[in-house]
This record gives C-alpha cells, structure tokens and sequence, in this order.
C-alpha cells in the first residue's frame, strides 16, 4: 500500500471537511467503547488476564528465536511449508511463486493487516491473478478500491447506501428492483455473490492473529466465516504472518484469546476461532492439499533491539483507536498507511520512516486513553513521545518550532523563572480577552483559533492561587 | 539453520545454545502450564451445562437437551419442522452420529461425506464445549469434514453433556495427547453461534458468510 502519512495533516483536514465520513464516525460512535466496558466488567479477571498476556507476549519475545525454532520443527512434522520472507516484497514473490506452482488463477483472501502491509493483492493482480476479498468489510473497499480505514472494521467508514451503489455497479445480473436499501439484504447478495468465489478458488490466504509452537498451528479469529471457507475450499491455503505473531501454547492462545474479542468487539470471543495445524490428513475428505505459511519480519527483529520493542506485544485488537478522540475524529484514512490509530503513529515510523510519518506521532494529545484501553499494556503515548524526540534530535521540526521548544524548554526547568513569568503574562493576557474570556485570534497561534478560539487565562497563575490559599490556611 | 533464529539471537544480544534460555522454553513448552482460569469456569458441572446453554442462547443459538441418544432423531425433526426447513442433513463417519436410530424418522434423508454448496443442513459433532463462552470444539476429519460446518445454511450441532468443560484449556485435554500436546487435526474449530457481521454500519446481521442457524443438542 502507498503512503500518503506524508500528507497527514492535508488528509486530516479533508476528513473533518468530509461529511459522509463525519457521519460514518458518528454511527460508529461509542459502540465499540461501551460494548468493551461491558465485556470487561462482565468478566472480573479481565485486568489480571491482560497482564498474563502481557507477560506471554514479553516471554516470548525475548526467547523469539527458540520458539521460532520449535514452530517450525512442528510445522514441518505436521506437513505444513515455511517460507521466511525478510521484506515485503520477498514475501509477495513467494505467495505469487507458490501460486504459479499450482498454476492458479483465482485467489480468495480472508482479512489480514500483514497482506496490506506487504500489498499482497496488488503484486497478485499485477501477475495477473484474480484476488478477492472475502471478509465483508474488505470486499466493499475492495470493490471501492481503498485501504481499510481500520483494523477491525475495515469499511467503517462506508455508508449502506454506499454499498448498495458499489455492488449495483458492480454485481451483473443483479434486477434493478432487487431490494437492497438495509445492511441485512447486502449481507444476503455477498453471501451470494461470494459462495462462487469461495468453491472456485485456486488459492485461499489468510491471516494469523496467533502462531502456536508447541504444535506448529496457525490461528485465525473471525465472525463471518469467510476466513474457514476461504482455507478450507482451496486446495492450497497460505497463511501470511509476521514473526510477531508467535505464542508458546495452546493453553497461552487461550489466555490472550480470552482477551482479545473482548477489548474488539466486546464479544467475550468470536463466532469463530480456528487453530490450522498442516493440511488435510491422508484420510480427510476435505480441506487444502497444502499448506503454507509465509513467515514475515519486515523491519520486526530491528524493533525487538530498539526502543519500540514492546509495540511487537500488539494483538490487533484496535481498542486503542476506538478509544482516540484524534481517531474518532479523522478516521483511518488520514493516518495514511496500513495501521491507523496510536498503534499506526508508533509502528508506521518503523515501518516507513520518520521522515514520511513525522507527523503521526504529532497527532496526539498524550490523553493516555489508548494506554488505558491497551489489553497488551503497551505504552503508547510513551513511544509517540520517543518517536517525537527522535525526530527532534534528528532535526525534523521546523526551525521555528525547534527555538520556540527550547526557550520554553529553558524557562520550564527554572521555576523561579517560569513563576514570574506566568505571573506577569497571565494577567495582561486576561485583560487582552475582556469580558469574553477567550481569544477569537492570537499571534503565532493562528493553527489553533482559526478554527475555534482560545479560553483566555483567568488572571492568576495556579501557583499564586495556591499561595494565597495557603496563606489564608485554606489548604 | 533457521536464519530468523540467528537474526533475532543477534538483535537479543544472546547466544545459541545458552543452557538457561533453552531449559525456560523448555519447561514452559513441558509443564502445559496454564495461566489464570476465570471463576465462571470452574464451576459444579451443572452449573457448567446450565452456563453453557445461557451463553450460546446469548449469540443467537438454539439449544436443546435431550436425555438419551436415542431422542436425537426427533428432536432434529422437530427442528426441521419448527423451522420449515428441508428433511434431510448431512454428517460425517463420526461414532456417536453413526448410533443415532433415525428408524422413527422415515421421511429424514441422511447424507454422508463433505458439504456442498447444496447442502442446507449438516449434523457435526464436538468433541467438547466450553461453558465459560459457550464455545463448541469441532475437529476436522473423517468424522467432521470440516466443510460442514461452514457451508450449510444450517448447523446442528451434537455434544454430550459429560464433554462440556468450564474453560478452553480443559476443552483442549480432550483431544488425544502426545509427549509435547494434543495431536492436532487439520482443523479445531472453536464455534460460538451462528456466522455473523457487523462490517455495514456496524449493524449486527446473523448469517453472513457461514451457517445463518445454529442448533446445539447436548446429549445426557
């Protein structure tokens, strides 16, 4: 997938313009806020289970290369193929070889944020291969031709009746009169629509949400069912996964399982989870003849050495998201690649680079809720602050801000210095304002009240109210 | 040599073959730990079945309990005609399916082998149940053919009651065990309802892409 995070702030404006997208975030509200509240507080070990699972993921990343060893010995005894990609674009050229090699023409693909973030589909279809999309989220932007705009509900920000102009133009043989005006009669026509697909497919790709070693099995949690048809009717399944991905046992899934849906969708689990161990046995009378899994790291091992390691403990559940106000505001779009959200602005850096996602860890006001919310525990307004810094020793920010920071930096660690000067701006600042108590335009802060104004301060600092309270034995 | 493994030894600082970092994954893959088990799960096996049953109904599902094997038969006829549905299901060679007497139920055609397209009802078995979310542990194989459970528009699912546990781990000592764990098939599918979506205007719809029916008969 192309970047545009370059652009970030350009794409945030045109999503706060955008209308439809404002709407789509408003139905999308705080549905999923309030259905994990209710699932966490349903479940009283939900805090403790999410501190084990943070300790499984620390465990097993620190002791990666054994487990990775040990996934593989039991893959390979399973009759399962591991194919290690270190970039991108290595993993393409093996999914597309292990295509060619069974001479295949069509592919259906269950959800994976690794496949967008290899662009997977693109590198397919420019081979020549016929790729489709089969989670119905990720078939309506397919059909729309864009990226997901979140991890967990990819087409979030589609309208219904969106869909139902995208599968008129683009389903034949579909009667003009044919209802289609609610969610349940589009979910009816893609199941139709796709059953083809599935039973005539070459190929099926999934995704992994979990890599078992102890028994080489890859696992995939999902509501609609696409992600089982599409690896169980092809006769080859590929999984594509990133290291990351890895867990011990079947007994840790479990645990981080238990944790996941629930901080999702607020499902205390999905409709489906699937454990995907080689491909059908001798005597079974269906499943994939063979299977494959296409192990990335992409940049992931670098990370585990650096100062983003423990943003490889993320499980994709998208909490942290739901939970932004800079999300619930924007979108995914506007992030600009393949994870948006707080988790985009710490792994889209290491993916692509400071110098195209700069802004992305800027795009925060540090609230903390997606720390708050993170059933990983990852430190997420920690590591956009170090991703700041970063970019700050590595000379990125203006010149402009660069000398505003270190001025304020040079007043802020002199207290006696910062008091007397709050102390004598916050009263003329508050005579400035008059009686509105805000300001409608302020030099240098024209970023700020061209859009909304600026509450004037009240005239007294909060050490001088502090003082004084304590002078008068209030405190 | 797996050249991943070398990578990661070299970003982690470590060496291969340390003794200590060897014997920690070591016991950790040897003792089958487990990690915190939720209170719900560990339960009296009534309150289990009773817990199981209310969480399935939560998703969707129907439920049925029926004393003996030998009441099976009907109670899927009676589904079928409660729900105006096709006298016919499909199954694999699983044994306790294969005991089902269906000689009352002259008008039911049993199919057996993989689903179809054409398929509208299929017959799986779980070998165990999971009360603490009501999840039902089907394997693939011979017994299940795993498309069974995804193509039809209708799921009937049979589990005996002895085989609903409290938690995923105890659902997992019910497959066979080798030295290092259970001896996977293909696939287990862990299944919680019936298939669903929520991708357009995250409005929930039941039937998505699997079955849009979900039946569970619980056996003794």
């Amino acid at each position: 997938m192309k970047s545009t995070a370059r652009s970030f702030k350009e794409n945030a404006r045109q999503a706060l313009k955008n209308q439809r997208l404002q709407k789509s975030l408003k139905v999308m509200g705080r549905g999923f806020v309030e259905k994990r509240a209710k699932a966490r507080a349903a479940l009283p070990e939900f805090d403790a289970l999410c501190q084990q699972g943070q300790a499984i993921k620390t465990h097993t990343l620190e002791h990666l290369d054994l487990y990775l060893e040990v996934y593989e010995k039991q893959l390979a005894a399973s009759g399962g193929h591991l194919h290690l990609a270190q970039t991108a674009q290595q993993a393409c050229q093996q999914i597309l070889q292990i295509c060619r090699n069974s001479n295949a023409r069509l592919v259906t693909k269950g959800k994976s944020m690794v496949a967008e973030e290899i662009g997977l589909n693109e590198h397919l279809e420019e081979a020549g291969l016929r790729v489709v999309e089969t989670d119905l989220g990720e078939y309506i932007i397919q059909l729309r031709k864009e990226p997901p705009s979140h991890i967990v509900a990819p087409a979030v920000h589609v309208g219904a009746d969106q869909v139902e102009a995208d599968f008129r133009r683009v389903h034949q043989n579909l009667p003009p009169n044919r209802n289609l005006s609610d969610p349940a009669a589009l979910v009816f026509e893609a199941r139709n629509m796709l059953r083809h697909e599935f039973i005539n497919a070459d190929i099926g790709i999934t995704g992994a949400n979990f890599l078992v070693a102890q028994t080489g099995t890859s696992v995939i949690v999902t509501n609609e069912g696409n992600g089982d048809l599409t690896q169980s009717l092809a006769p080859v399944h590929i999984v594509i996964a990133s290291i990351d991905k890895l867990v011990p046992t079947l007994n840790d899934a479990s645990t981080l399982i238990r944790v996941l849906a629930r901080s999702a969708t607020g499902q205390s689990i999905t409709t489906y989870t699937t454990f995907s161990t080689g491909p059908r046995r001798p005597q079974d009378l269906d499943g994939p003849q063979q299977y494959h899994v296409v192990l990335l790291d992409n940049g992931r091992t670098e990370q585990l050495a650096g100062d983003f390691s423990d943003a490889l403990r993320c499980i994709r559940c998208g909490a942290c998201m739901n939970h932004c106000p800079v999300y619930q505001s924007i979108g995914g779009h506007a992030y600009g690649w393949v994870y948006p959200g707080p988790i985009g602005a710490v792994l889209n850096p290491s993916f692509l680079g400071l110098e195209e996602t700069a802004d992305l860890p800027n795009a925060s006001t540090l609230c903390g809720r997606c720390e708050e919310v993170c059933p990983m525990g990852i430190k997420l307004p920690d590591l956009m602050r170090k991703w700041r810094e970063k970019h700050h020793a590595a000379g990125g920010p203006p010149a402009m801000v660069r000398t505003s920071l270190t001025a304020w930096a040079f007043v802020a660690k002199r207290p006696w210095l910062y008091q007397l000067l709050t102390g004598m701006m916050m009263p003329l600042l508050a005579k400035f304002a008059g009686r509105k108590h805000h300001f409608r335009w302020l030099p240098l802060a024209s970023g700020w009240t061209t859009s909304r104004d600026l509450p004037a301060p009240s005239g007294k600092t909060f050490m001088s109210l502090l003082k004084k309270h304590q002078r008068e034995g209030r405190l | 040599m797996n050249p991943f493994a070398s990578n990661i030894r070299r970003a982690l600082g470590v060496k291969a073959g340390d003794f200590e970092r060897l014997e920690m994954v070591r016991k950790h893959l040897d003792d089958h730990g487990r990690n915190l088990i939720p209170a719900c799960a560990l339960r009296c096996h009534q309150e289990l079945i009773d817990q199981f049953i209310q969480m399935l109904e939560n998703v969707e599902t129907t439920v049925a309990h029926v004393n003996d094997l030998v009441d099976v038969a009907s109670e899927i006829a009676r589904y079928q005609i409660v729900n105006d549905l096709p006298h016919v299901v499909k199954c694999g060679a699983d044994a306790l399916i294969a005991d089902i007497d269906w000689s009352e139920q002259s008008d039911l055609t049993i199919l057996s082998g993989p689903a179809t397209g054409a398929d509208a009802i299929s017959l799986t078995r779980a070998f165990a149940g999971a009360s603490e979310t009501g999840t039902l542990f089907v394997a693939s194989g011979p017994d299940n053919p795993v498309t069974l459970s995804f193509l039809p528009e209708t799921n009937i699912i049979l589990i005996r009651a002895r085989d609903i546990v409290g938690c995923y781990e105890d659902a997992w000592l019910k497959l066979p065990w080798g030295a290092r764990g259970p001896q996977m098939p293909r696939t287990v599918n862990l299944i919680s309802g019936p298939s669903r979506t929520a991708d357009i205007e995250q409005t929930l719809i039941t039937g998505a892409h699997g079955p849009r029916r979900l039946h569970v008969i619980i056996v003794g």
